[in-house]
């Protein structure tokens, strides 16, 4: 590609844009005469243009075209009349019935191009009774669906002529109660339809009709579910793609976030169209009309009021469609009434009215479309609404959710602000010696803080990045408990609040198991007065359960985050402390449960720390042995009165495997029962719950950790029975979740162990029945996945595998077919300039000692070595080896014996393991065998 | 955390008056806030993580600016440098993550292994590092946009804003370099 090139793409891009898509590919055509590899180029630009076209910020551009090559056309037993609307699925054609006398008139919905068809075909049929058995007189009905003789599919659905409720309400000028009368209608068919468990997902005017005679009738009820974005065939941009359905402004807060979508979200967007209809004004103020900005808005923006939205003086950014930008006096006269007059009008119940039904949280909205209408019924009939104002907590909430956009830290100093205030009253109230009155305020205060310290960081740590407002929120809180218990020095509830704040502190700034701000100093900071609050706590009250709870817990969250540091010796000590404390105080109160479970937890992550080789650790297996014994006692005992816990089951088949792992090397028969007992639980868990997915997992990991000990002992029988139940399992998770990627790598891993065992076992035909089914799966993950370079390497060596096996069972074409194919994909894959060094051992092995030997190149492997060497700094004893192996097989003896000294050189000085000595072992044999080829030579 | 938010926000002046050398002098501070952001991510132990660059790039720019008022200009800066440096943690992560999965030697690769890999993420994510990288020789515009839009998540107004061309150059060239990667990843999937 050339600039020059670029830039004629660029306005050849460009001016077809412009065009109608049909006229677009002629024009190009035209403009490409002659020149084939433009066309072909620009053609491919568009398409993808097009087919992701909600163009940029969703300012998409409709397809308008007057006249389309549907019109006259058949379409299963219907004929196209001619198109009445455009929707960003598809088009809607008015129809009728070829084969109908009455002539009656259908509303057919197309669903455009490069939607996966058969899936909502699927979903269609299964969908398709519910449907149809929706009978309302304000609903219009889905009445039948297929494909065209082109394969896209069509939805059939009652022709409803109408306009859309907003439009009809301000054409005809209704007036507010006129405007609530024909709303309330619509409330209760929603609340028809979502009885009968059918949720519309995208309510909206322009799908709320109103006949001349003044009928709503709602249009495409279940139809986006069966649209819904999974079923669209172009994996790019799913965020956007998720929404590209639907019109932003009536989306909910939960719809946006991706979360589950309930009969609460249609009550959300019913809320969306009352505030609409009643003050031509959207509810939110996004900074620019951009699609994000608005998803923005609607997810973090408080509603306006809808009286306050009345007098707004400039209209909103305008959006796409119809943008209500009216004058405050337009909007008033479409009302038939003056701007004052519909400001009370709205003021008080019905801005509470339509506050509620568009409440963040689902369940504080309305429960049904029906309690909305009710409220509504209540409100014209000047009775109390249940639509309260918004309580304090609530309010405050708000503020928490402003901080999170970033917008207003200031709203949630206020509050503290606010209660300093309060406070500061207390002190002056004091002075007056208004003691009981000062009390009462206090504690409310108290309350204040604490309720955002605990409630509301619970509530928004889980919302991606809220971390930093949740420092924000946590910090100010200690600053003002801080002040308080300086007040109150001698009241251990307060301090018992205070070492709270700084654990939770200390969380949000460094602990390694949550999202935090990666400040581990600043986390150790704050544990450590944690630590100091409740070690002072336990001195005024060594009785007191909970401020030993308090100082077990800052011991052991100082325990958790030290290591990372690179300070185990100190978390030790911690986590020593934090299990004494835990195991006294379970051993005082024998019935509390979860104190064991926690004394459990510690036991774990001290033996975690003394010697899991999966993290950095003090290498004492035996200390880390015992401490794992000691959860599992814990949880045996849980189970002893609880049999049935699934907590504790699963956390003793957990230790159990870590138990095995350690003592695989000294006792294998003791580590064999542990991996065997956790087997059988995680056997039981599964069955119990096979939706679980990690529990499966660990199944999986638990059969091979027991056949790699059969195999071990030469009990290949045994191994091979626990490795083909790993199969097994992974083809059962294949099935019910075909798309799990990482299902169908253990599949090919498994299938290569059950293939290897096999081969040790001399039965050749069975290991490569094993291999080719690995090599199956492994053609389709990277024929899926042609750039993963993980699933490439594992296919070259794969074919290697298999080559050899093939000649050594005689069959020579085919083992030269996979070798040569596994070598060539390892030398594309080598050549890449990135390739590690691991990557490039893996593919001089393959050159070294593949199968047939004709195909060997020790040169190549020579040169892969050499890379892999220096990438890797130049004295990894594996890598010289490799070296020194390839230039055996080279014939250059002289250097081969030069890089094996260098090899064994560089292993580890001391070796004292036995896995090192077996190393050096077979290097100095390797060594002398080559100085054996060099004297011959 | 103060003295490097002062420290960020004065580099941004400087830089954003035309010195070069606060421009290098930044790239380190925000890389390695950055860095530490997406590390503490990605090495989540709860796989219910994913990644959001904008999100992150949102966090640094709370943690290094913290709350103070900032020119646009300023900031525009900040998110033009965040951009990159994002994309290269991605790449870098995204690398290491195809990378580190293979075993060593012919022999077996442990199963439990196969559980965690075979993320999809990493390899497209290289892909379109490398068409951007294509785009960046024949159209840096449209490159840079797509940076801005796709790493620190600004909108076009702000892309334009901060690029001082017209809003309709930005969605113009944002339309073509959006379809011209959207097809480079498709193709790289038919292969």
């Amino acid at each position: 590609m050339n600039p020059e090139k670029w830039e004629q793409m660029k306005q050849l891009f460009a001016s077809a844009l412009d065009l109608e898509p049909k006229a677009r590919r002629e024009f190009l055509r035209n403009a490409c005469r002659g020149n084939d590899s433009l066309f072909q180029e620009v053609e491919a630009l568009i398409a993808a243009h097009e087919s992701d076209s909600t163009a940029s910020n969703g300012q998409a551009t409709p397809i308008r075209t007057p006249i389309t090559r549907w019109d006259g056309r058949r379409i299963g037993p219907y004929r196209i009349l001619h198109r009445i609307g455009s929707g960003g699925m598809g088009d809607v054609y008015l129809a009728v019935r070829a084969d109908d006398t009455f002539n009656k008139r259908v509303a057919i919905k197309l669903v455009q191009a490069g939607i996966d068809t058969q899936e909502i075909l699927d979903r269609f049929r299964h969908e398709r009774r519910i449907l149809a058995a929706l009978d309302h007189p304000n609903i219009a009905r889905l009445l039948d669906g297929g494909t065209t003789d082109d394969g896209l599919p069509y939805f059939v659905m009652d022709f409803v002529e109408g306009t859309p409720i907003d439009e009809y309400s301000n054409n005809r000028r209704l007036s507010i109660s006129e405007r609530i009368a024909l709303f309330r209608q619509v409330c209760l068919a929603v609340h028809y339809v979502h009885q009968n468990l059918v949720v519309h997902r995208d309510l909206k005017p322009s799908n709320i009709l109103v006949t001349a005679d003044g009928m709503p009738k709602l249009l495409d009820f279940g139809i986006a579910k069966l649209l819904k974005p999974e079923f669209l065939s172009h994996p790019l941009d799913a965020t956007r793609m998720e929404f590209r359905l639907m019109t932003p402004w009536y989306a909910s807060p939960e719809q946006i976030r991706g979360e589950a979508v309930t009969t609460a979200s249609d009550v959300y967007s019913l809320g969306v169209i009352l505030y609409e209809l009643l003050t031509s004004r959207r509810p939110y103020r996004p900074k620019t009309d951009a699609f994000e900005e608005i998803l923005r808005a609607v997810s973090e923006q408080e509603p306006e009021r809808p009286s306050a939205a009345i007098g707004r003086p400039k209209p909103l950014a305008s959006g796409s469609e119809s943008a209500p930008t009216l004058s405050s006096a337009a909007i008033a006269e479409q009302r038939s009434t003056v701007v004052d007059k519909l400001k009370r009008q709205l003021s008080g119940d019905l801005d509470m009215i339509v506050m509620k039904a568009l409440r963040k949280e689902p369940q504080r909205r309305y429960p049904s479309a029906e309690q909305l209408s009710e409220d509504l019924r209540r409100q014209s009939e000047g009775l109390p609404v249940t639509a309260q104002r918004d309580s304090t907590r609530y309010r405050a909430g708000k503020f928490v959710r402003r901080h999170k956009a970033g917008v207003a830290a200031a709203g949630l100093v206020l509050v503290f602000l606010v209660a300093g205030v309060l406070a500061t009253t207390w002190q002056a109230r004091v002075a007056r010696s208004e003691r009981a009155e000062a009390e009462r305020q206090f504690n409310d205060v108290r309350k204040l803080t604490t309720s955002f310290l605990f409630e509301f960081d619970t509530a928004i740590q889980n919302l991606p990045g809220s971390t930093p407002a949740r420092q924000l929120l946590v910090e100010r809180a200690l600053e003002y408990l801080n002040k308080l218990a300086q007040q109150a020095r001698s009241d251990p509830g307060l301090q018992r609040e205070l070492a709270e704040a700084y654990l939770k502190v200390g969380d949000v700034q460094g602990n390694p198991y949550e999202a935090n701000l990666g400040d581990t100093q600043g986390a150790v900071e704050s544990y450590q007065k944690a630590l100091a609050i409740s070690q002072a706590l336990t001195r005024a009250h060594p009785e007191d359960r909970i401020s030993s709870e308090y100082l077990a817990r800052s011991y052991q969250s100082l325990g958790e985050v030290l290591p990372t540091l690179g300070k185990p010796t100190e978390a030790f000590a911690d986590l020593r402390q934090a299990t004494e404390i835990l195991a006294s105080l379970a051993n005082a109160r024998p019935a509390d449960q979860e104190l064991r479970f926690r004394l459990a937890n510690s036991y774990q992550v001290l033996g975690d720390l003394q010697g899991h080789s999966g993290i950095p650790n003090l290498g004492d297996q035996a200390g880390s042995l015992a401490s794992y014994r000691k959860a599992l006692d814990l949880y045996r005992s849980i189970l002893i009165t609880d049999a049935k816990n699934v907590r504790a089951r699963r956390g003793a088949a957990i230790v159990e495997i870590r138990i095995g792992d350690l003592e695989q090397g000294s006792d294998l028969k003791s580590a064999m029962k542990h991996y065997q007992s956790s087997l059988a639980t995680f056997e039981e868990l599964s069955a119990a719950d096979p939706n679980h997915a990690e529990d499966q997992r660990r199944l999986g990991l638990a059969y091979q950790k027991v056949g790699a000990i059969e195999e071990s002992l030469g009990n290949n029988r045994a191994a091979l029975e626990n490795y083909q139940k790993v199969s097994a399992l992974t083809e059962a998770r294949m099935r019910t979740d075909p798309n799990n990627a990482q299902a169908k790598m253990s599949y090919v891993v498994s299938h290569r162990y059950v293939g290897d065992l096999l081969y040790k076992m001399n039965d050749r035909a069975g290991a490569i029945a094993n291999y080719r089914q690995s090599l199956e799966m492994l053609e389709r993950l990277s024929a899926s996945e042609p750039n993963n370079v993980l699933t490439k390497g594992r296919l070259s060596e794969m074919l290697i595998v298999l080559g050899q096996a093939l000649a050594e069972t005689g069959k020579p074409t085919e083992a030269h077919e996979m070798t040569s194919r596994g070598l060539s994909i390892a030398k594309e894959l080598a050549a890449r300039e990135d390739a590690t060094p691991e990557e490039l051992f893996d593919y001089a092995q393959g050159f070294l000692g593949c199968e047939p030997a004709g195909l060997r190149q020790p040169q190549t492997a020579v040169e892969y070595a050499k890379r892999a060497l220096e990438k890797s700094g130049g004295s990894d004893s594996d890598y010289l080896d490799l070296l020194a192996r390839a230039y055996f097989e080279a014939g250059d003896f002289d250097r081969a014996v030069e890089n094996e000294e260098k090899a064994l050189h560089s292993l580890p000085p001391t070796a004292a393991s036995q896995a090192t000595t077996a190393k050096q072992r077979s290097l100095e044999a390797r060594l002398s065998k080559f100085r054996l080829a060099r004297k011959h030579n | 955390m103060s003295a490097s938010s002062n420290q960020v926000t004065e580099l941004l002046a400087d830089w954003s008056r035309g010195d070069v050398k606060a421009r290098e002098a930044l790239i380190p501070l925000v890389y390695d806030e950055l860095r530490r952001l997406a590390n503490s991510y990605l090495r989540q132990e709860r796989n219910d993580h994913t990644l959001q660059p904008t999100a992150l790039v949102h966090e640094a720019y709370l943690r290094l600016i913290a709350q103070r008022d900032i020119e646009w200009k300023d900031k525009g800066h900040f998110f033009a440098i965040t951009a990159q440096l994002m994309r290269r943690i991605l790449v870098d992560h995204a690398r290491s993550h195809l990378a580190e999965k293979r075993g060593r030697g012919v022999t077996k690769v442990p199963l439990d292994d196969a559980f965690v890999i075979a993320r999809e993420v990493p390899g497209k994510m290289l892909v379109l590092d490398e068409s951007l990288g294509c785009l960046a020789r024949v159209d840096p515009r449209q490159a840079q946009i797509v940076e801005l839009r796709v790493f620190a998540g600004l909108s076009v107004e702000e892309a334009a804003e901060f690029l001082g061309i017209s809003l309709a150059t930005v969605k113009r060239d944002w339309r073509m370099a959006k379809a011209w990667l959207s097809h480079e990843i498709e193709k790289s999937r038919d292969l």
